[in-house]
């Protein structure tokens, strides 16, 4: 078990007491929650796959039989679809009363008034958000106002492939490592690997990975004024990769398309690179991938590397929100606390977007013979992180979406040689200052 | 004199010669329009609206989810003083068109040419040339060409197999990618075809038996027959290509997954603009940009209207 | 001789060149190898198709295979997965309303751009050029940027979650695209045929149903075919005007059989498109007949 001290500890270890604190106080604020019958039509919008439909369709049956009522209509697109349709409904106020949110996305409709502010709802106890930890919280907060109840959260870890690991005739990972201590690592690996296999996919230009570096090495990702962190540590995090991929211990560059797109062709999922960073639900599909390919192998995961004693694993949420264009405020309410709390829509949907966050609800699916046993694994190694207090947050700003596309760009042409890095760096920070203001 | 006309009862009305004129011009216009009603229709109802719109919002800073801030002519400014890529987005764009629009357009008339003589198995040939535009643009197909040229993918191990041994990946390398794209689209060339074929069944087969009876080879004849008198429709499949071309957006955000890379090898004009509306949300530097590019494929339609003058033949001329 | 006789059907041309050399002729080297091209450009352009028809009936777990063969991995699961749809709608379902709209589209069309492409093509009417240079324009300006005032525009009129963003503006000539062509087309057209039928007393109305369309059998045969595909595979004017899955188009539900955040369902996913594909094939092999039988003539009588 890990001895570093995590910075998230002290606030997760008053989880409940903080959140019971918020809601008693509610009786002396100031604007109402509107009340009234839960009844009428709202809509659910989410993005999924048929299978997540279903699961949804279940959960909106649960609710209408508990409020007869009312009733939910679902709109169910693809992620990216999902997302592209997200922005033209907005233009037109015509978002669905419960909108599914991205902590990584929601920061522009927040700023821009699109979304309801959700805290007298919360106050009024409409919306109960006692059972969801105050750090899970934090991931739906702008300006400490709650714009967004996550519902399902995901956990950005460094993952190996346990069987290739054990090939090479190398230890283990652990979760103390520092970035160097993982190169060096990486190399040791790279050594003992098959023909045509990589140590580790390459993060160059990955955002997420980025932020852990960030935080790993002490900085912040934003502030007020847009970039808080320093070049160097940006140059520095590109000629890491630059380094790995020029030793052959990471994978080219040119192997980055098949980075993106379906999880089940990634190159760990394919066994052709031994680590990489990936979200703790998709460990189990890439397991399952694996031995469709014939290459069986557990994916294990360890905590991202960190040159401190602070987290570097960075939390992110899916959630759900309410547009202020609603109609229908109280069944949109009614709805999403049914949605994050009830045990039984729990079941049902068995935390198929993100892990879910109410602990009551982790509890039932971890009793419930019916849960899948990724489910279970993604829940206890949740826990796991919770307990250590080893997660930390970090804010999603508007122009997150401009930056993670940049930061790919100047990898790339970085990488490539089309431009130096210092280059790409300062192009990085000027892209910055127009995109966070 | 004034014999009755069936028919046409405005035929019947016999009247002064000038005025016979201007009436005629009236009634001309007058069918013009009625003709013209749908369209009039629906430029007002559903084009003219959205399109008056976009060149106001070209003028503004509008992120979509606020209010439109006047600006001028700030964004275009910008787009051509401190945006260098803008200028990858056009070049990107130019060097497909290039490439992709002459090679279209080779492959389409001369497999419609072939295809014409009434060859054997003529319905199941033209049916698998087409099937690629049917299916081009689905996600399936995105899947599909990276497997083919990804660095182990298909067409490195057919160069392996054959004695080139690679593991280039020309689907992740910025100096290849592109043309990649420009194959995708190149496979796609059936859509032409078709059009081709169409056009070469309104040519007169006497024509040919003419030129033969003449002494005329192959060649002659493509060039003095089949040619002119497929003229107004090469000249339609170039300027739609080319405008299409322009306009490529599908299947660069599909392969490259919306990021026009890598290193923006791929950024299509129209997903670069697709990238500062949407993802940016800075939608009226979208909008100036949407337009420059209505004016520089304005320009090159304009063009080529103007070489066409000298080039296509029309049977109504 | 200045007759001019149309140009024959398939059939004649075929029969011609049996009747040289006989039922039973070997074909001659010429044939040999332009049929040997022939075939070898078709595998090239048919090789992904035969991919994605052999994935169809793979089992998930090997979509990494390039190989056409399913072999040992062979299951029909994809096909009755994805047949059953999404949440409770059946892909029959989607089916039937890419049909709907299609067929709305093609109507709407084939109505609209031929009576507008014949205005520009045969009609003098003040302001034409201005016209037809203004209908040309609106093709290229690009969708995105009028995507958000035309939609705000169709919600204003009532219009979302229907299929009339689909409807209306075709039967409102909005597409250039085919009123450009059939100009083209038109144009072909030699004007004495008009001219004729003009002295027999005929008016634009007439000329137009009853010379210039029939001449037109293979244009109008591209317009209704093309139009078909472009509509059957459009994926964005669904994606941002229908909400409710029961109205959903193919292309719409087949894009969620892959999402990124969950589990890929491939075989579903190809296995429907394969399925998606078959109407727009047989569409195009019925039309196919009025390529290849239109008649065009350039006759002037005697």
């Amino acid at each position: 078990m890990s001895m570093k001290i995590r910075r998230t500890s002290a606030v997760l270890g008053t989880v409940a007491v903080g959140a019971l604190a918020l809601s008693a106080c509610g009786g002396g604020s100031a604007a109402p929650a509107p009340t009234g019958e839960v009844e009428g039509e709202i809509s659910y919008s989410f993005w999924g796959s048929p299978t997540r439909a279903e699961k949804v369709d279940a959960v909106i049956d649960l609710f209408e039989t508990e409020f007869p009522d009312a009733s939910v209509s679902a709109e169910v697109a693809e992620y990216y679809a999902y997302v592209e349709r997200l922005t033209v409904r907005a233009a037109g106020d015509d978002l669905a009363c419960t909108t599914g949110m991205q902590s990584t996305f929601f920061a522009t409709y927040a700023d821009n008034g699109v979304l309801l502010a959700l805290d007298d709802l919360i106050a009024s106890g409409q919306i109960d958000t006692t059972d969801i930890p105050e750090d899970l919280m934090a991931a739906g907060q702008i300006d400490g106002k709650q714009y967004m109840i996550p519902t399902g959260t995901f956990v950005r870890l460094l993952a190996y492939n346990e069987e290739l690991v054990k090939g090479a005739g190398v230890d283990a990972p652990d979760d103390d490592m520092t970035w160097e201590d993982w190169a060096d690592w990486l190399h040791d690996l790279q050594g003992g690997l098959p023909e045509g296999v990589y140590a580790a996919e390459n993060d160059g230009g990955l955002m997420f990975t980025l932020t852990s570096w960030v935080i790993g090495h002490g900085e912040t990702m934003f502030d007020e004024d847009g970039l808080a962190f320093s070049k160097e540590t940006l140059a520095d995090y590109f000629q890491y990769w630059i380094d790995l991929a020029d030793d052959g211990v990471a994978m080219p560059p040119a192997s980055i398309p098949e980075q993106n797109g379906s999880l089940e062709l990634t190159p760990i999922a394919l066994g052709k690179a031994a680590t990489g960073t990936r979200d703790i639900p998709h460990l189990f599909i890439m397991e399952q991938a694996l031995a469709g390919n014939g290459k069986p192998s557990a994916v294990k995961s360890v905590s991202m590397p960190s040159e401190s004693d602070e987290s570097a694993n960075v939390l992110g949420s899916n959630g759900i929100s309410i547009p202020e264009s609603c109609d229908n405020v109280v069944t949109a309410a009614a709805f999403t606390d049914f949605f994050a709390n009830d045990p039984a829509a729990g079941l049902a949907f068995q935390s198929d977007n993100g892990i879910v966050t109410n602990t009551a609800v982790q509890d039932a699916l971890l009793e419930d013979a019916e849960t899948p046993e990724g489910v279970k694994r993604n829940i206890t190694t949740l826990r796991a992180l919770t307990d250590a207090g080893d997660l930390t947050t970090s804010t999603y700003p508007e122009g997150l979406a401009t930056l993670s596309t940049e930061l790919l760009r100047l990898y790339q042409s970085a990488a490539f040689g089309e431009i130096s890095v210092d280059d790409a760096v300062n192009e990085f920070f000027t892209s910055a200052e127009s995109a966070l203001n | 004199m004034t014999a009755t006309i069936p028919g046409d009862a405005t035929a019947n009305i016999v009247l002064p010669k000038n005025k016979r004129g201007a009436s005629r011009r009236r009634r001309e216009n007058i069918a013009g329009y009625a003709f013209m009603l749908p369209w009039m229709l629906g430029f007002v109802l559903i084009v003219g609206g959205p399109v008056v719109v976009s060149l106001y919002l070209s003028f503004t800073d509008y992120s979509i989810l606020g209010d439109p801030e006047w600006i001028g002519l700030e964004n275009y400014e910008r787009m051509f003083t401190s945006d260098p890529r803008f200028w990858a987005a056009l070049r990107v764009t130019f060097t497909y068109l290039i490439v992709s629009v002459p090679l279209v357009q080779v492959f389409a008339l001369f497999l419609a040419t072939v295809l014409n003589r009434g060859i054997r198995g003529l319905t199941v040939y033209r049916a698998l040339f087409y099937v690629p535009s049917l299916i081009g643009g689905s996600v399936a197909i995105a899947i599909l060409w990276r497997f083919i040229f990804q660095s182990d993918g298909l067409l490195n191990n057919f160069l392996t197999a054959i004695g080139i041994p690679t593991d280039y990946s020309w689907i992740g390398t910025p100096s290849t990618a592109l043309s990649t794209l420009i194959l995708l689209n190149v496979w796609q060339f059936g859509a032409a075809m078709i059009i081709y074929l169409a056009g070469l069944r309104q040519v007169p087969t006497e024509l040919y038996e003419a030129a033969t009876m003449d002494g005329a080879g192959v060649w002659r004849k493509f060039i003095s027959i089949t040619l002119p008198m497929l003229s107004p429709i090469i000249f339609f499949n170039v300027l739609m290509n080319i405008v299409a071309a322009f306009q490529a957006f599908n299947t660069a955000y599909v392969v490259s997954n919306g990021t026009g890379g890598p290193a923006d090898s791929t950024l299509f004009y129209t997903l670069y603009l697709y990238q500062r509306g949407f993802v940016d949300f800075d939608m009226g530097y979208a909008s100036a940009l949407g337009w420059v590019l209505l004016i520089i494929s304005g320009g090159v339609a304009a063009l080529l209207f103007w070489l066409s003058r000298r080039v296509v033949f029309y049977g109504d001329e | 001789m200045s007759t001019l006789t149309s140009n024959p059907p398939m059939q004649e041309v075929v029969a011609r060149r049996r009747r040289r050399g006989g039922p039973d002729a070997p074909i001659g080297r010429k044939q040999f190898y332009r049929h040997l091209m022939l075939i070898a450009m078709a595998s090239v352009m048919f090789y992904p198709l035969a991919w994605m028809l052999g994935a169809s009936f793979r089992d998930d777990s090997q979509i990494s295979d390039p190989g056409i063969w399913p072999g040992q991995y062979f299951t029909v699961d994809g096909y009755v997965e994805g047949w059953e749809g999404i949440a409770g709608v059946p892909f029959a379902r989607f089916l039937f309303n890419s049909f709907l709209v299609s067929g709305l589209c093609v109507l709407g069309n084939l109505i609209a751009c031929s009576i507008t492409a014949y205005a520009f093509a045969r009609i003098e009417f003040r302001f034409k050029g201005i016209w037809f240079a203004i209908m040309l324009g609106t093709l290229m300006l690009p969708h995105h940027v009028i995507l958000i005032p035309q939609y705000i525009l169709f919600r204003e009129f009532d219009w979302l979650n229907t299929y009339l963003p689909f409807f209306i503006p075709k039967i409102l000539a909005t597409d250039a695209f085919f009123i450009f062509l059939l100009v083209q087309f038109f144009r072909a057209i030699p004007r004495e045929l008009d001219e004729a039928a003009r002295l027999d007393g005929c008016g634009h109305v007439r000329i137009f149903v009853r010379i210039i369309l029939p001449l037109s059998k293979p244009a109008l045969a591209t317009t209704a075919i093309f139009t078909f595909i472009y509509s059957w595979n459009d994926f964005f004017t669904p994606l941002i005007y229908l909400t409710d899955t029961q109205l959903y188009t193919v292309p719409l539900a087949l894009r969620s059989f892959i999402d990124a955040t969950a589990s890929s369902a491939f075989g579903s996913l190809f296995a429907m498109s394969i399925v998606s594909l078959l109407p727009v094939l047989g569409i195009f092999i019925a039309f196919q007949k009025l390529l290849v039988e239109g008649i065009a003539t350039s006759g002037m009588k005697g």
